[in-house]
C-alpha cells in the first residue's frame, strides 16, 4: 500500500465519519513517506547540482588563478613546436664540448574532469547544437596545465628551451567509467625535446631531484627571454 | 640512452638508421583510484590518481621502446611519438614510438 493510498483511504474515513484514532497515525507516517519522496525525487539532484556548481566554479577559478601563476614563473623557458634549435641558442647548436647543448625528452600528462552541473548544461546544449564552450574550456586549461607542466619538468632538468612541443588529447571518459558515463574527463599529453647547455655544473643526472641552486648562466651571449 | 621527438640530436650526428622501435602497455583501471575519482567527478578538477597511473603506464611504454632500441645496438631514439587509444572498455593503450639510430659526437665544423 503505497502512501498516497493511505491518504485517500484516510480522506475518505474522514468524510464518511469514521473514528480517526487508529488511522491517525498511519495517516502522519504516509505524509513522512510522500514528503521523503519528494525530497528523494527532487530536492536532493537539485542541491546536487548546485553543489556541483558552485564547488566547480571554485575549482575552475583557483586552478586559473594557479595556471596564471605558473606561467608567469616559467616565462623565460624558450618553447616552440618547431623542429629548429631557436636563434637564441644557434651559437651553441653547432659547438660540442662544453659549449654544446644536451637535448632529453620531457613529458607531462594531466587528466581534468568537468564538474556535473556544466556537464548537465552542456548534455541540454547538445539537443539545439553549436559550439560547446564549456567543454572547450575544459579542454584548453588542460593543455596550459600540461605546458605548465612540461615547463617545469624542463627547468627541473635545468633545461633553457623546450622545442618541438607536441600535444595530445585524449577522452579517457569511456575507457575509465565504461558504465556510469557521468562526467567528462580529459587528458592531455605534452612532449617535447628540451635542451640545455651543456657544462660542468648544469649537468642534472636522470632521477636526481631537482638542483638547489639555479643553473648557472650558460656561456656566452645568454639567451634572450621571449617578450 | 638520448631519446628526444627531434629528428637530429643537437651536437650529434646520426651515423646509422637501426629502424623502428615501439613499446606499448594497456593499462586498466584501479578500483581504488576510481572511487576517489569518481567522487572528485562530481566537482571537476583534476583527477590525480589517473594521471599518475597514465603517467606511471607511459614511462613503461617508453622504457619497453628503448629496451627495443639497445637490443638493436643503437644509443639514440629520436622521433619519438606517443598515442593512446580505448582497446576496449575500461582500459587504455599507451604508444610509444621512435626510431632508433646511432648517435656519435658532431666533430667541429
Amino acid at each position: 500500500v503505497s502512501g498516497t493510498d493511505v491518504i485517500a483511504q484516510t480522506i475518505q474515513m474522514i468524510s464518511t465519519g469514521q473514528s480517526l484514532q487508529p488511522v491517525a497515525f498511519e495517516a502522519v507516517g504516509a505524509i513522512g513517506i510522500v514528503s521523503l519522496q519528494l525530497v528523494c525525487g527532487c530536492f536532493l539532484p537539485l542541491l546536487f547540482l548546485a553543489i556541483a556548481l558552485i564547488a566547480g566554479s571554485f575549482v575552475e577559478q583557483a586552478h586559473l588563478r594557479r595556471l596564471a601563476e605558473a606561467e608567469a614563473a616559467h616565462a623565460d623557458i624558450i618553447r616552440t613546436d618547431t623542429r629548429a634549435i631557436p636563434p637564441q641558442l644557434a651559437s651553441a647548436e653547432g659547438a660540442s664540448g662544453a659549449n654544446g647543448l644536451q637535448s632529453e625528452l620531457v613529458l607531462s600528462s594531466v587528466v581534468l574532469s568537468i564538474d556535473h552541473f556544466r556537464n548537465f548544461l552542456t548534455l541540454l546544449r547538445k539537443i539545439i547544437g553549436g559550439e560547446l564552450g564549456l567543454y572547450g574550456r575544459l579542454a584548453m586549461r588542460a593543455r596550459r596545465e600540461a605546458l605548465v607542466r612540461l615547463l617545469a619538468e624542463a627547468r627541473a632538468r635545468g633545461a633553457v628551451a623546450v622545442i618541438n612541443i607536441r600535444f595530445e588529447t585524449s577522452n579517457i571518459n569511456g575507457v575509465m567509467q565504461p558504465q556510469k558515463n557521468k562526467g567528462t574527463m580529459v587528458e592531455v599529453l605534452a612532449y617535447g625535446t628540451a635542451l640545455r647547455m651543456r657544462g660542468p655544473a648544469t649537468v642534472v643526472h636522470a632521477g636526481s631531484p631537482r638542483p638547489t641552486s639555479p643553473p648557472p648562466p650558460p656561456p656566452g651571449p645568454p639567451p634572450v627571454a621571449p617578450a | 640512452m638520448i631519446v628526444v621527438n627531434t629528428e637530429t640530436v643537437s651536437g650529434y650526428e646520426i651515423v646509422e638508421t637501426k629502424g623502428l622501435v615501439q613499446g606499448n602497455t594497456i593499462r586498466a583501471k584501479h578500483v581504488g583510484r576510481d572511487i576517489a575519482a569518481s567522487f572528485k567527478n562530481i566537482v571537476g578538477g583534476e583527477l590525480k590518481g589517473y594521471t599518475e597511473l597514465l603517467t606511471e603506464a607511459r614511462r613503461q611504454a617508453l622504457e619497453r621502446m628503448m629496451q627495443q632500441a639497445q637490443q638493436l645496438g643503437a644509443n639514440a631514439v629520436v622521433n619519438v611519438r606517443f598515442t593512446t587509444s580505448a582497446i576496449t572498455a575500461g582500459a587504455a593503450e599507451l604508444y610509444a614510438y621512435g626510431t632508433a639510430v646511432v648517435v656519435q659526437a658532431a666533430s667541429h665544423s
